[in-house]
Order: structure tokens, then C-alpha cells, then sequence
């Protein structure tokens, strides 16, 4: 005798549809799962036993076999014990084999026959759209944003059994989570003074360009990179779905469904390899880049982390994505982020200041070399933060909020948007000098910043970048001007100056 | 002057006395003192035959104890008996390894008749150089000063060496971060020469961000050490090797240096030796300038041009030779926010952020500012700071 449910299966952020296979024959009492389970998986043959029982339906003397189809794919966690017990109530003839045709399940079981949450819910139900899905309670929120035909929150197995059985109707879904308490986002109001750095934080908001902070303790740089996320738009529904379902493969919460506002992560700067890029011993999990998609990763202290594993971060830096393989397969996580970092200029975090720093300079020099050039040469905007002016931070007058400043930058994201990118950074080459051409002046001005050598040809292309940003929050014409070419190139500091201040 | 006596000191002397060079915790104050009563050769002998003779000699040098004087035993006892082994005298191996780095030595001595070392209380026992001989046929002036200077001693450092080497006389510094390195960049960009007197083994770059320069000084000009190949740079090697930079030169220029810098050394070093000390009055609210302005008021003559430098080696001839651009004006500042910016960075270094406020001028147009500003000379940047550098 047999029964097939169907379910879905996490594989890195993508779901992949399982049958679920259970056959009852006559033998000794037994129950085995085939087809490539983890621990986890395995072990939902006692839960599944126990939420049988429990829900007050039976389970009948017999060798009863699992088969997880395709069985070259490797299952985890406790994602398929819901389509496990249904199929086996349908085996054991307990529900119409019909009830479980043109739907799926995905969730856990408890002891006690509560269905519960998975992981991945938004993937999982993406991969089982063209069917009704069933799910926790819990999960129903974040399933519905996958669309699928139908989806079914059911609290428990016993409901569920009543319902397939036509003894009952579907129950009521969920009340719609409260509109999230307005979470109080940090509001850029409370930088006092520090025009530059403002300004740098609204031109990477504006123009997808990363950003390196550098200065001294207590400056305000945390303060910065956690309010700039605040001065992000609405992620597109494209954009938010792609960052949800990276979120929810994570098991990261998602309150209201989909996540529409960027999220910022700031991982410390013990984060090994594995935890930045992804990966994972039993399943590959994405790694922090993948989790801050389509929003803000903020590196603080960004020169006490492993060089190595912030030099893993210079190709999904570039290519959008990161392929993280390992034996057991391979996956893409998508890697779009905003880039944030923060960092004293060396360990007293006084260099640069005149005849402050207590460093020496092999010390300073070490510091420094814990970046490499190419990463540096990912920052398109790289300032210096001092300490506020005391007077302006005494006299208490607040700066621009963020909801001003958030308004430029939508405006700005909107002309990025008619040139056809999403933001500027993304522009190449032939775009810029079609869309953005300079002026004399400030063709100039390249020449003799070119000729001195304190630019380089890469160099170049970024602070046209930059300087069609800055065009873009003043609302202007795209016409690159000089000012706007040595705002740019002022945003755009050398580092190196900072570590050997005095070489000859 | 140092051909002859690179030839003509018997071989096995010479090899004596490197091998005593190389001996862990030996400089040059407890190398005088050994030599003083015995040569090389009767050193490494008393040394061999248990060290009691050079214990009671070096006696009054602090740190020397018996234990030190046992570790020299025993590298001298294994020395020697490689000498025997390979039939050559002692300390052969390191001259061949000194000769294979084309290192040359250079033994001074205060008869030398070039005037070097003849009032010299403390002349080096033995001198390790690269690229050309010392030759007192060129002037050689010396420019020191402090490792952090400002942007202002940057200029002056920079004006100076250009504009001695266009004069044709030697800069003599000693190889570190700011203003010695500086000066003797710029004289070597002018084409000029340059004597550089460092304070480790000549294959052992101290600062590392002057390998560069390092390498230039070796090829175009003379570098000096007292020490030998492979002895890494110490703390207390440095105050050493200033006595040898205030010997070389004939006229002393402190650049910026504060009140305690180890410029300082320099210039009691060259008081000592009857070298002229020259220094460049600086700001007196600027801390890097406190020691060369004192000096000043103590009655140092200030360098305010390089002809200044040149009347004191004697030679104002040379003067229009080099028409330096220390002491006139800069280029003429049209406008009015340059003007502005420059008197904000004349009371001191500023941010881009403390211009802004101070200015009222947005970022762009203080970017502008800042850039014409930074390419006619008149201010530079360091790590976010502005100065002023004229």
C-alpha cells in the first residue's frame, strides 16, 4: 500500500519540490526513511510516531518505508514531518488518498501534534506555487508573499486530519500581524555638525557607492553607517522578494511577510569565512553578504578583521553573486549590498592629527596593510570622520533629519533609474561620458590631478561616478562641473596619505 | 681619503676588527674603549685566551659583565677555529660577505689630514659603506629634523635639498622618516649628492618605507653605517650614528625639531666638533618648531634661504647658482575663498569639516578650494588634515 504527499526542501535560498513516498506492508514493526535525510530528517520518525498518536489517531502494526523522491537530493531539518504523517494517515487509510493530490505541506511536527514553522518558509512555497500549500500558523505571513494558489494556515495534525477528511473547514487564517510598532530607526538628525561625513553617507545612499569611514574613536562613525539605512527607498517588490527569501532562508524574522525596508547587518569582526561568504558544514548557508542583499553591511573595525576573509569579499563584490561549493554541491547566493565600513586610522586611532598619533609608523603601516589595494579600491567614497566642532554639540542644534535627506536620494535614485540603472555606480564607461559629460573646466582639472599622478585611470571612471551622484542630489543638469569633480575627489581621499605621512 | 686605508690595513687587522664589529651587544663606545690600548688582532687573542684582560678594559662600560664577556669568548673561539679550519685569518668570511654586497670599509683615523675625525672625540672604530667614497673635494652640508613634521617643515626640507644639490654641495642626513628623508629625496630628485648615515646593518632598511630611498642614496650616493651587515636596527644605535652625520658635515641645518628630539643629539654632536649649527625659525605655537627656535634664541643662525646656508660653508658664491623659491612669495591666490581658507590654516591644521563650518562654503567649492590650494603649494593634506605649506 501506498500514499505520496508532497513537500519542499531547502537547498541554500532555493526550495526544491519532494514527494514524499510512504508504503505499509506486513512485517516486523518498523519505520525507515530512504532517500538521503540528515539527523534531523531521521528523527522525524519519532516525532511523526508520537504526533500521530498524540492527535488521537493510530498507528497500525507494520514495516512502514519512507522514500524522499528525488533521493539523490540531500534533505534537512524537520521540514517534511507534516507530509510524512499526512501521507501515512492516507496509507493507513485514515484520510481520502485524494485530500493530499494538488496540495503540499511544509512544517514541523511537535510531540504533542502542533504544527510548527520551518526555515525558508518563502523559498519552500515558492517552489510549490501551483499548488495549496499548507503551513504553521506562524509561517503564513511570509508564505503568502510567495503567492502561491492557496495557502492553508493549520495549527495542528488533528485539525488538519479533520479537514482533509471533510469533517471540518479550513480554519480562519491568521489575524494580520500588527503594523510593526514603528521600530524606532535612528534618525540622522542626531549628527550634529560633521558636514563632510553627512554628506558621504547621503551620496552612498544615493549612489550605491560603498563607503570607508576613517577616524578616531568616539567620532560617530557607528553612528553614521546606522543611520544611513534609514535614508534607503522602499525596496522594489523584485528587490524586497529577493532579499526576503535570502532572509527567510535564514531564519532571519520576518514580522510583516515581506521585508520592504534594506536591513542592515553588522556582523562582528570575528566572522570567519564561512559566516561572511556562506557555506556550512551540513547545509550551505548564505553568508552575512547574502544576508544584507539589497541592503547595508556595515564592517566596523574593519581592520581587525581577517584579511583573508575580507579579501573573499572583493569578487561577490563585484559580480553581484557568490557560488559557494563545497563537497557536497554548490550554491549561488545572491550579494548585492551597500558596502559600509568603519575603521580608526590606526590602533590609538589618532593618526592623521598632527603630532597626536602615539603609533609608530611600522605599527601604522601594519594597520594598514590588513587591507588590500583592490579592496580599497572598492570604496568609492572614502572619508575622514573628526569629532564633532564642541560648540555645535552643545549648542544642541539638531541636523537634517533623515526624512529630508531621504527625499534627495529617492529624487536622485529616480534620475539614476531614467539612465537605466539602479544607481550610478553601476554605469560604465561609455555611459558616463554619454550621460555625464564635463566640462572644460573640469576636464581640466582631471588632466592636472591625472598628470600629478594622484589619480588613477581606475580612480577616474569611480569619481565620475561619484560627481553624477552628486549632480543627481542637487537636482541639476548631469554636467560635471569642477566643483562637483573635487567634491568627488575630496569624498574619494586617498587612504594611503594617512599611513606614511611623513615618507619621503 | 678612505682608499688608502681600505688597501693598505693588513687584511688580517681588518678581519679582526669586523669580527669584533659583529660580536652581539658591541658598539661603538665599547669598541673605542677596547681599541684603545690594544689593536684588533691582540683583542680577538685576549678574547680567545678567556677575556679577563678585555672584562678589566671594558670595565667601566656599563652593561658589559662576565656573561657578555663569555658569549664574545665563545663566538670568537668558534671563529676562530673556522679561520684555522679554512686556512684564512680571522673574519675573512665576513669581509668576502661584505665584499659580495660591495660593501667597502673604512677605517677612520684622526690623521686621516681631510679633518674629519682630527678633533673628533669619538671617531668610529670602523665605517661600512655603499656607493661612492667620502671625499671631503665635495661641501656637505647636513639637514636633520624631527620624524613628524608639519607640512611647513616638509617644504623647507624639500627646498633645501633641491637647492643645495643645484649648488652642487652634499646633503648629509641620516636617512629617516620625515625631514631627513625628505631633504635627501629632494636632493636626489635635483640630481645632487647625498651621504646617508644609518643606524643598522646596511642591508637591514629601517624605516621600511624608505627602502626606495635606500636604495637610491646606495646607487647615487654613499651610505654609511657603523654597523655590519644583518644587525637589525636598535633604539640606542641611532643617537650613535648622529655623532657620524655631525662629523661628515661641515655646517648643520635643523630643519623642525622639538625641544627633545633626537635632532637634539645632532646638534650637541656637531657643538662638539666645531660644526656651525644653522636652524630654520618655525611658528612658535607650533610644537614641532620648539627646538630650532630655541636654538635660535640661544644664538644659532637661522636659515632663511639656502643662501643663508651657502655664506655659512663660505661659499656665497654659490648662491646664484640656485635661486631658491624658500623665502619668496608663492604663487599669487586670486580667489577670495582661497584667501579665506589659507588665513583659517595659517593659526593651524584644520579638517575639511572645520573649513566648512568656519568658511560657510559648501563641500564642492572648498574642494576647489582646497585643490588649487594643494597645487600651487600652498596647503597639503595629511590623513584629513589641511596645513598650510608656505
Amino acid at each position: 500500500m501506498l500514499a505520496t504527499a508532497t513537500a519542499a526542501t531547502l537547498v541554500g535560498v532555493d526550495g526544491h519540490v519532494v514527494t514524499v513516498e510512504v508504503h505499509i506492508s506486513s512485517g516486523l514493526p518498523s519505520f525507515t526513511i530512504v532517500g538521503l535525510p540528515d539527523a534531523a530528517c531521521r528523527e522525524a520518525r519519532d516525532r511523526v510516531r508520537a504526533a500521530v498518536l498524540s492527535s488521537g489517531l493510530e498507528w497500525p502494526q507494520g514495516r512502514v518505508t519512507v522514500n524522499l523522491a528525488p533521493s539523490g537530493l540531500r534533505k534537512g531539518g524537520a521540514v517534511l514531518d507534516l507530509a510524512m504523517a499526512v501521507a501515512f494517515l492516507a496509507v493507513t487509510g485514515q484520510l481520502p488518498a485524494e485530500s493530499l493530490r494538488g496540495r503540499a505541506f511544509v512544517g514541523e511536527l511537535g510531540l504533542d501534534g502542533a504544527i510548527r514553522g520551518v526555515v525558508g518558509v518563502l523559498p519552500l512555497v515558492d517552489a510549490l506555487r501551483d499548488r495549496a500549500v499548507v503551513v504553521a500558523p506562524e509561517a503564513y505571513h511570509v508564505a503568502r508573499v510567495a503567492a502561491p494558489r492557496e495557502v492553508y494556515a493549520v495549527g495542528s495534525l488533528s485539525t488538519l486530519a479533520s479537514v482533509l477528511a471533510a469533517r471540518a473547514p479550513w480554519p480562519d487564517p491568521p489575524h494580520d500581524p500588527p503594523a510593526p510598532a514603528a521600530v524606532p530607526v535612528p534618525d540622522l538628525g542626531d549628527v550634529i555638525g560633521q558636514p563632510s561625513a553627512r554628506r558621504a553617507v547621503e551620496v552612498a545612499a544615493a549612489g550605491g557607492h560603498h563607503l570607508l569611514m576613517l577616524g578616531p574613536p568616539g567620532a560617530g562613525k557607528t553612528m553614521l553607517a546606522r543611520r544611513l539605512v534609514g535614508l534607503l527607498p522602499e525596496l522594489s517588490r523584485e528587490c524586497a522578494m529577493e532579499a526576503t527569501r535570502v532572509q527567510s532562508a535564514a531564519g532571519l524574522p520576518l514580522p510583516t511577510g515581506l521585508a520592504t525596508r534594506p536591513i542592515l547587518r553588522s556582523p562582528h569582526h570575528t566572522a570567519t569565512m564561512a559566516a561572511l561568504v556562506g557555506g556550512g558544514t551540513t547545509a550551505i548557508r548564505p553568508g552575512e553578504i547574502s544576508l544584507a542583499h539589497r541592503g547595508v553591511l556595515f564592517l566596523d573595525e574593519l581592520g581587525e578583521f581577517a584579511p583573508s576573509v575580507l579579501d573573499a569579499m572583493r569578487q561577490p563584490l563585484e559580480e553581484g553573486t557568490v557560488q559557494v561549493s563545497r563537497a557536497a554541491g554548490a550554491c549561488t547566493f545572491p550579494t548585492r549590498f551597500l558596502l559600509v565600513a568603519a575603521m580608526n586610522p590606526c590602533p590609538c586611532g589618532q593618526a592623521g592629527r598632527p603630532n597626536s598619533c602615539r603609533c609608530s609608523d611600522v605599527v601604522r603601516q601594519r594597520y594598514l596593510r590588513r587591507l588590500s589595494g583592490p579592496l580599497l579600491d572598492r570604496f568609492d567614497l572614502r572619508i575622514q570622520v573628526q569629532p564633532p566642532d564642541p560648540d555645535q554639540l552643545l549648542d544642541g542644534v539638531r541636523g537634517e533629519p533623515t526624512t529630508i535627506v531621504a527625499s534627495r536620494v529617492r529624487a536622485a535614485r529616480e534620475r539614476a533609474a531614467s539612465r537605466g540603472v539602479e544607481t550610478n555606480v553601476e554605469l560604465s564607461g561609455a555611459q558616463l561620458e554619454h550621460h555625464a559629460p564635463l566640462t572644460a573646466a573640469a576636464h581640466a582639472a582631471l588632466r592636472e590631478r591625472l598628470r600629478a599622478g594622484l589619480l588613477s585611470g581606475r580612480g577616474l571612471h569611480r569619481v565620475r561616478c561619484v560627481a553624477l551622484t552628486l549632480c543627481d542630489l542637487a537636482d541639476d543638469e548631469p554636467e560635471i562641473d569642477a566643483d562637483r569633480l573635487n567634491e568627488a575627489l575630496t569624498l574619494r581621499a586617498s587612504v594611503d596619505k594617512l599611513y606614511a605621512p611623513a615618507a619621503a | 681619503m678612505n682608499a688608502g686605508a681600505r688597501v693598505d690595513e693588513g687584511r688580517a687587522e681588518l678581519g679582526a676588527l669586523v669580527e669584533l664589529c659583529s660580536l652581539p651587544h658591541m658598539g661603538p663606545a665599547r669598541l673605542r674603549a677596547l681599541l684603545s690600548e690594544r689593536d684588533a688582532l691582540e683583542a680577538i687573542g685576549q678574547l680567545r685566551a678567556g677575556g679577563a684582560a678585555v672584562l678589566a678594559a671594558l670595565g667601566s662600560c656599563r652593561g658589559v659583565d662576565a656573561p657578555l664577556v663569555a658569549t664574545w669568548r665563545r663566538q670568537v673561539a668558534s671563529a676562530c677555529d673556522r679561520a684555522a679550519l679554512s686556512g684564512q685569518p680571522v673574519g675573512a668570511d665576513l669581509l668576502d660577505a661584505h665584499a659580495h654586497e660591495d660593501v667597502w670599509l673604512w677605517v677612520p683615523k684622526r690623521s686621516d689630514g681631510d679633518g674629519l675625525w682630527e678633533s673628533d672625540p669619538e671617531p668610529p672604530a670602523l665605517l661600512f659603506g655603499q656607493g661612492a667614497a667620502v671625499t671631503t673635494a665635495v661641501r656637505r652640508v647636513g639637514i636633520v629634523g624631527t620624524r613628524r613634521c608639519t607640512a611647513y617643515g616638509r617644504t623647507v626640507a624639500q627646498q633645501l635639498g633641491s637647492d643645495l644639490a643645484a649648488a652642487g654641495v652634499a646633503v648629509v642626513s641620516g636617512l629617516a622618516t620625515g625631514i631627513d628623508g625628505i631633504a635627501q629625496r629632494a636632493a636626489l630628485d635635483a640630481g645632487g649628492q647625498v651621504i646617508g648615515v644609518v643606524g643598522s646593518g646596511l642591508d637591514q632598511v629601517y624605516p621600511a618605507s624608505n627602502r626606495t630611498l635606500w636604495a637610491d642614496v646606495a646607487q647615487h650616493g654613499t651610505l654609511l653605517s657603523e654597523y655590519p651587515l644583518g644587525r637589525r636596527a636598535a633604539q640606542w644605535q641611532f643617537p650613535a650614528r648622529n655623532r657620524i652625520v655631525a662629523a661628515i658635515c661641515e655646517v648643520l641645518v635643523v630643519v623642525e625639531s622639538g625641544s627633545a628630539g633626537g635632532s637634539m643629539y645632532t646638534v650637541d654632536a656637531a657643538a662638539e666638533r666645531d660644526r656651525p649649527v644653522m636652524a630654520v625659525p618655525g611658528p612658535i605655537t607650533s610644537a614641532a618648531s620648539a627646538g630650532t627656535n630655541r636654538l635660535l634664541a640661544e644664538g644659532c643662525a637661522p636659515v632663511c634661504d639656502v643662501a643663508d646656508v651657502l655664506a655659512a660653508l663660505g661659499e656665497p658664491g654659490r648662491a646664484d647658482v640656485a635661486p631658491g623659491s624658500l623665502g619668496q612669495l608663492g604663487p599669487a591666490i586670486a580667489e577670495p575663498l582661497d584667501r579665506r581658507v589659507l588665513d583659517e590654516l595659517s593659526a593651524g591644521p584644520r579638517t575639511l569639516d572645520e573649513l566648512t563650518l568656519q568658511t560657510g562654503a559648501s563641500l564642492g567649492e572648498l574642494a576647489s578650494s582646497l585643490g588649487r590650494l594643494q597645487l600651487s603649494g600652498w596647503a597639503s593634506e595629511i590623513g584629513g588634515w589641511w596645513e598650510k605649506s608656505r
